[in-house]
């Protein structure tokens, strides 16, 4: 059984969506599922209903302490923003107790994924994005298929890392050649499972590009350009540390302000520690 | 990290430290958007008379950090990066990292 093989057999035994993801998903396709409704299928699970409401505090979501109640998250942040919190945290939940190698932690990944997604989000915003509530998310998952090679692979895993620390190339490129595939499509390849919206499935298999063909939207360039700076701060650590020259084509799709970078940085570095300390600690 | 401003005071590219909200609570617009002239009459017809948004002066105390720890670090940085900034957005990304870890290491 060649790598490819053994993966795509990997994927298809993972169990499908967390339990309270699926239920969500399931009372949104019914339009007169209501707010409390929701709420109420959450709470099913205190611990998480607790987290989300944490999360959904958090300051770049731009409510700091004031949503007491699910009902009321649903009210401000609406039905998908809340779903997305619910799956970002199942998902950082099921890939967690993983152990750590010294090559690749999984506490430092989903720290650095969880500043991809804030930067992603604060990126979407200063780009006059019309909706942001996939950015967070998108951010937090674009990097889920290093999971994958690292449950099912691990050795092969390792040797890619080793590759890409002393060639001093990508993790993606150091994959490429042992797997013949790289993280992203391995992450494609869960996300399909998953039946995660096309957009999704999009930003994972696209992340390094920056740009697509046919995308219409801010996310992947958005996703693409959050990479780059939670990896210039520093924020956490995905397996690498290669940080690659911008895609110019970027800056005309995004259209950012002059300067956005150096006047976001601050309240970047502040939510990131606390959206960090909500979602991986408390 | 925040200044407050009047409406009048809006420059664009200013960036909103915390949403601006009208007298219900409601967000108008949120944290870390770039104000343009054009918000200035839309929040105004929603009676917002003061705004909160990121504080440049603060920014510019990183300013203060000696040439020698920039250029130290800056080096430590192209090493990292194995690329040199060219566009106006990749020297802001540069800054920022910069910034950053001048603030960290100083």
């Amino acid at each position: 059984m060649d790598h490819l093989e053994r993966i795509i057999a990997a994927v298809n035994n993972l169990p499908t969506l967390p339990t309270v993801f699926a239920a969500i998903s399931e009372a949104m396709e019914d339009p007169r599922t209501s707010a409390d409704k929701l709420a109420q299928i959450i709470s099913t699970d205190q611990v998480s209903a607790l987290k989300v409401l944490k999360v959904a505090n958090s300051p770049f979501f731009g409510f700091r302490g004031r949503i007491d109640t699910i009902s009321e998250a649903v009210f401000y942040l609406g039905f998908n923003e809340i779903r997305n919190i619910v799956f970002a945290l199942s998902v950082i939940n099921s890939f967690s107790k993983t152990t750590s190698i010294p090559q690749f932690q999984p506490v430092d990944f989903w720290a650095h994924s969880i500043a991809v997604g804030i930067a992603t989000r604060v990126i979407g915003a200063g780009s006059n994005a019309e909706s942001l509530e996939n950015y967070f998310l998108g951010g937090i998952l674009h990097d889920i298929g290093k999971l994958i090679f690292f449950q099912f692979a691990k050795k092969d895993f390792i040797a890619a890392l080793e590759i890409a620390e002393n060639k001093k190339i990508s993790l993606k490129s150091a994959e490429a050649e042992i797997f013949k595939f790289d993280h992203t499509v391995a992450g494609h390849m869960l996300a399909q499972k998953w039946k995660l919206p096309v957009s999704f499935q999009n930003v994972i298999l696209y992340h390094h590009s920056g740009v697509t063909a046919d995308s219409t939207d801010n996310l992947i360039p958005s996703v693409y350009l959050g990479n780059i700076v939670a990896k210039m701060l520093n924020l956490g650590r995905a397996g690498d540390d290669s940080i690659p020259k911008p895609n110019p084509q970027i800056w005309d799709k995004l259209k950012l302000p002059a300067g956005y970078f150096s006047k976001i940085r601050p309240r970047l570095e502040e939510d990131f520690n606390n959206t960090v300390r909500i979602m991986l600690h408390e | 990290m925040a200044r407050l401003i009047t409406l009048d005071e809006i420059e664009d590219g200013m960036v909103l430290s915390t949403p601006a909200k009208n007298k219900f609570g409601q967000i108008l617009l949120g944290a870390g958007l770039p104000l343009t002239q054009k918000h200035k009459g839309m929040l105004k017809t929603w009676g917002v008379t003061m705004l909160q948004v990121v504080d440049e002066a603060e920014q510019e105390e990183a300013k203060s950090f000696t040439t020698i720890m920039r250029d130290d670090a800056s080096q430590k940085l192209v090493q990292r990066l194995q690329w040199e900034p060219e566009n106006e957005y990749e020297k802001d990304l540069f800054e920022m990292a910069l910034r950053s870890i001048l603030e960290k290491s100083y």
